[in-house]
């Protein structure tokens, strides 16, 4: 069976999210390797009911969103949908931006988070990591975010790449001044 | 002009100081910031109930506003550089922050419409103890020796008690009747003579219903007497 399907089988069984690292240990392969096979997994499962979803360095299978409304009607699970204005604005800054600090947060928005940060991580919608150069907290999307967005990857996000370059532009602008 | 902005609720500083913008179409710079300043100030004059975090935000951004205004009037004024960092990034920062507020429509949008939904919790049971060689052939035969086992139920004889006439219609039959004739008897009213025996059974709880809700008085003067039925209140029930 070729590497993409193997993982399938693996990603399917465990039934939760695998660091690609781990994935490329189980095959005894480098991540590189890993990474291809997951394109092509991802490719593979285009008009399936599955959908492979890819959250900073971890993968996991979701149902496809063409078959959201079925599982919808499975599912005894209160939905919840509502989020608040400034909520919306936090969870934006983390998908555009992320992994960010809560600093970062408050600089931006220019009023303290900690509240509306605090009831997203409960919501299971945001997750909070140590970053790797100094020892504050980052936040980061959760696989949950994703998929209630409905998309396979932040980068699917409308005008993803735009948004980016954009406050790179305004970054550098108040630097030149 | 002056923008009347006194009932929205703000989600911060840099959240009513864009509205003020925008709502003239200005871009974001010096000069549009200078002149949305009286607007902002006035706006946090009018809240009197800020909660106190809040507060602090929106009067450290007014204090750049007040800032940038003042040197738009008056160039040749002095600022440290600290002053000139904060009015910059204040810029910068309303520019992101814009951008990431127009971004979040997309995520407002798109939040709970369409969902991924993750795999159903499963539970894999391994099988402790199985015995080797069991074959389908086995599991035919225990299964046709226990059904043989199977106590063979016993058909009890059934009768069909027919509906003949509710309790409900009963009542109803003999509220309108009695309500006819204010009084009557119950051989009367059950049609002892030419009904069968369920008629005057229904009949009897009937009006025994109706007696408890008050809507009829019976009197039986001795036993096994006529039974007379009649109305106190004609046409309005009771109901205790």
């Amino acid at each position: 069976m070729i590497l993409s399907s193997n993982i399938e089988a693996v990603l399917f069984w465990k039934g939760e999210a695998v660091s690609l690292k781990d994935l490329a240990h189980f095959f005894e392969i480098d991540v590189a390797a890993v990474e291809t096979a997951l394109n092509d997994l991802g490719n593979s499962l285009e008009h399936r009911g599955l959908s492979l979803v890819r959250n900073g360095d971890e993968v996991m299978l979701y149902t496809a969103p063409e078959a959201s409304e079925l599982i919808k009607k499975l599912t005894k699970e209160e939905l919840a949908r509502e989020v608040s204005k400034a909520g919306v604005e936090v969870l934006s800054l983390i998908m555009y931006r992320g992994p960010i600090s809560k600093r970062d947060i408050d600089y931006i928005r220019g009023v303290n988070s900690n509240y509306i940060v605090r009831n997203l991580l409960v919501r299971g919608l945001i997750e909070r990591v140590e970053s790797r150069d100094n020892r504050s907290f980052i936040y980061q999307p959760t696989f949950e975010l994703l998929a209630h967005l409905g998309i396979s990857k932040k980068e699917d996000l409308p005008e993803y790449d735009i948004v980016q370059k954009d406050v790179e532009t305004f970054t550098s602008a108040q630097a030149d001044k | 002009m002056a923008f009347e902005i006194t009932t929205e609720q703000f989600q911060g500083p840099f959240d009513l100081l864009l509205d003020l913008i925008e709502k003239r179409k200005f871009f974001i710079n010096e000069i549009s910031l200078a002149k949305v300043t009286d607007d902002f100030i006035s706006y946090i004059q009018t809240q009197e109930n800020f909660p106190m975090g809040e507060s602090a935000s929106f009067i450290l951004v007014a204090a750049t506003l007040l800032l940038i205004k003042s040197k738009s009037l008056l160039p040749h004024l002095e600022l440290t550089t600290e002053e000139q960092g904060d009015m910059k990034s204040l810029e910068t920062r309303l520019a992101i922050y814009q951008r990431i507020r127009e971004a979040g429509k997309v995520i407002e949008e798109k939040f709970g419409k369409t969902i991924l939904f993750a795999p159903a919790e499963r539970k894999f049971s391994e099988t402790v103890f199985s015995p080797g060689s069991i074959t389908s052939q086995h599991i035919f035969e225990s299964v046709k020796k226990i059904i043989a086992q199977i106590p063979k139920v016993e058909q009890l004889p059934k009768v069909v008690v027919q509906k003949v006439i509710s309790l409900e219609e009963m009542i109803e039959r003999l509220t309108i009747r009695v309500e006819k004739s204010l009084k009557m008897s119950f051989r009367d009213f059950a049609g002892h003579d030419k009904s069968e025996k369920i008629h005057v059974i229904v009949g009897f709880l009937a009006m025994l219903e109706l007696v408890k809700r008050g809507i009829i008085q019976a009197e039986q003067k001795g036993s096994f007497d006529e039974i007379e039925i009649e109305s106190p209140e004609i046409g309005v029930p009771r109901y205790t």
